[in-house]
């Protein structure tokens, strides 16, 4: 099926990015996620989003500590392209629901994210994903989330 | 006693502009009282994320609903206290039209000793016209912890 004619150029650069698996042109063309300041890298068949630390991603000066929001956006963010990477998706997928859950304070060094897609259906996809910085067995954050997909309507 | 009116307006006012990812995004106090907190997020570009529309991302909605829940839990304290998020969920039911602000609004509809819970809403022509609803709990950690923050805010 072929994508609408306005959604080609995006649609290249993921279909570049899957062949040449070089995600950084994902995340280089999407202005939140150079904001955040995001990678995405291959890991084996999977991939690993990365979260690097950064100042301007803070919200408690105190502590410090990353902002929650921050959190969710690159968890948020993580799973839409785990989708596009993985799924068939040509189009970023819309986002439906998001339901983080924080389990400690995330501190001022590099974030990981990894996803699991739970269930994918013709329209919607259900999505978990899990944020750490030392361990992956200490999670900073779980989160699921579902997303619409623009499989089966133009 | 609970916080004036005048004390949350400050406090309110002084945390967008202290706090670095809020400040990054300049975000700004609308109003704050006991009814709840409002919070505006300009838009800009940076916040992009879908480069074919100039839809921002869900992640900028979920970084100031986090803020604005966040705020709202002193609209029903008596003095500041640190409260870290222990869950946040964000039901998302449109895109923010591009080229307007976001503006949010939330409240704490439910204090206890340990928990405060919250709700708000992310809209831009009007409150009833909502882009995106959220609930956040907050989880209360003694007042001692906030004697710092409150030095830095001031």
């Amino acid at each position: 099926m072929k994508p609408p004619k306005e959604h080609q150029g995006f649609a290249r650069i993921i279909k570049e990015a899957r062949d040449s698996r070089d995600y950084s042109i994902l995340t280089n063309g999407i202005p939140y996620a150079s904001l955040i300041g995001m990678q995405c890298m291959p890991m084996g068949d999977d991939v690993l989003f990365t979260l690097p630390n950064q100042m301007t991603n803070i919200g408690n000066p105190i502590l410090p500590a990353i902002h929650g929001g921050v959190i969710g956006g690159f968890m948020e963010m993580s799973a839409a392209l785990h989708l596009m990477l993985f799924m068939d998706e040509l189009r970023l997928p819309k986002i439906i629901d998001f339901s983080i859950d924080y389990l400690r304070s995330g501190q001022p060094k590099d974030t990981y994210a990894h996803c699991e897609v739970c269930r994918q259906g013709a329209r919607v996809a259900n999505v978990a994903v899990t944020a750490w910085q030392s361990k992956k067995e200490l999670p900073i954050a779980i989160a699921r989330g579902h997303f619409k997909l623009s499989k089966g309507r133009s | 006693m609970m916080l004036t009116e005048e004390q949350l307006t400050e406090f309110a006012s002084n945390f967008v502009k202290v706090i670095p990812h809020c400040l990054h995004l300049n975000m700004s106090l609308i109003k704050a009282d006991h009814d709840g907190i409002e919070l505006e997020l300009p838009y800009d570009g940076r916040l992009v994320g879908n480069p074919e529309t100039g839809v921002i991302h869900s992640g900028a909605i979920t970084t100031l609903m986090d803020s604005c829940c966040g705020l709202a839990v002193f609209t029903r304290m008596e003095q500041l206290e640190a409260c870290p998020t222990l869950d946040l969920r964000i039901d998302h039911m449109t895109a923010a039209e591009p080229g307007k602000p976001v503006r949010a609004f939330a409240e704490a509809y439910h204090i206890t000793r340990s928990m405060v819970f919250t709700r708000g809403v992310a809209y831009q022509e009007s409150r009833d016209k909502p882009v995106a609803h959220a609930v956040g709990t907050f989880m209360r950690v003694g007042r001692n912890s906030m004697k710092l923050m409150q030095e830095h805010f001031q």
